[in-house]
């Protein structure tokens, strides 16, 4: 396999998938610019370790959560920690004005989740099943069930609000 | 809203991506990696020509004062001033090679990956060159009193058990930027 030709083509691919990550991950620029460098770089180094065992999407979902959810737990240790490049060069530019206000909305309700419920609200947006969530998460069938029923009972509970305010 | 509008809102965001990827930033923090690893290079290089020079000179002129015979201490001193000259040949060697880099952010790219592999190697030539240094200090303290000869070693043990930190950390530096070159080279593949 050509890592340079597969991680061309990953990026290119799945680009949206892991901006999702990226976004639910983060509050600012400079965090989506830090994360998204490292989960590129993660992306790199998996390609060898690619099988063609699950699809694409799965591993890349795979690192890219990965990745955000040890990225944040360093991040609330480091709080201050500065950045390890120059924080004025941004490689992602976020299109806000691209957005529907809802999505804006379901994001900042993500970013209120603990990291698990986080990683397992994006699966369940993206039409994952439990099983490859499961597998994904290292958690059993039976526990996700049980998570996703109270996910979804949360955002739709939250989307009343939501409704109410006529937004 | 129900949960099925909710997956309808998210997978809208599938036609217009939320961010795009801005190349000239990858290239800029590539440059700035870069840069670290030249100053990284030329930092090293002052402080090992400006210590070796120092302390080589002052053991051989003290012992050249005193009248000293102790062959070990001069052979210090001279390897110590050696290693100096040695320092400085690699660094115009260093510095020649620049013009072959070429102006652009590949050849930005390449030059910083020299230095940094440069500053590997160096960083561990020196752990080579202060255990033999580390010999002869010993040799040239002489075994009369072993609490300081003991206290010549464990300051030696202590320094060469720091000085892997320090290589650590280079090859940490140079490993990040050979990483994010591939990701330069991903992005412009796109």
């Amino acid at each position: 396999m050509d890592q340079q030709k597969t991680f061309n083509s990953w990026i290119k691919d799945y680009r949206a998938l892991l901006f999702k990550v990226v976004r639910a991950y983060t509050l600012n620029n400079d965090d989506a610019n830090d994360l998204f460098q490292e989960i590129a770089i993660q992306v790199w180094k998996s390609i060898p370790n690619f099988r063609g065992e699950s699809a694409a999407s799965t591993w890349l979902y795979r690192i890219a959560l990965n990745t955000a959810i040890r990225w944040s737990k360093r991040e609330r240790k480091h709080n201050d920690g500065k950045q390890d490049f120059d924080s004025s060069a941004y490689m992602l530019e976020y299109k806000p004005d691209q957005q529907d206000e809802r999505l804006e909305w379901l994001y900042y309700q993500i970013a209120q989740m603990d990291e698990v419920d986080k990683s397992l609200t994006l699966l369940l947006l993206d039409g994952f099943s439990y099983k490859e969530m499961a597998e994904m998460m290292g958690i059993s069938d039976s526990n996700i069930g049980v998570k996703i029923h109270r996910i979804k009972k949360y955002l739709v509970e939250r989307s009343k609000t939501y409704d109410s305010h006529g937004v | 809203m129900e949960f099925d509008e909710l997956k309808k809102v998210w997978d809208k965001q599938n036609e217009k991506p939320m961010y795009t990827i801005d190349e000239q930033a990858l290239h800029g923090i590539i440059t700035t990696k870069k840069k670290g690893a030249i100053k990284k290079a030329t930092l090293m290089e002052f402080f090992l020509v400006g210590a070796n020079i120092l302390a080589g000179g002052t053991v051989i002129v003290a012992h050249t004062l005193k009248g000293s015979e102790n062959i070990y201490a001069f052979l210090m001193g001279s390897v110590m001033v050696i290693t100096a000259l040695i320092i400085l040949f690699y660094r115009s060697r260093r510095l020649s090679n620049k013009p072959q880099y070429e102006r652009s952010v590949h050849g930005d790219v390449e030059h910083g990956l020299s230095d940094a592999k440069y500053v590997v190697r160096m960083s561990r030539t020196m752990q080579y060159y202060f255990m033999v240094i580390g010999l002869l200090m010993i040799f040239a303290k002489g075994f009369d009193d072993w609490t300081k000869t003991i206290l010549v070693i464990a300051f030696i043990g202590f320094t060469l058990y720091a000085s892997t930190w320090e290589h650590k950390w280079y090859v940490r530096k140079y490993n990040d930027l050979k990483n994010l070159k591939k990701v330069l080279e991903g992005e412009e593949g796109n």
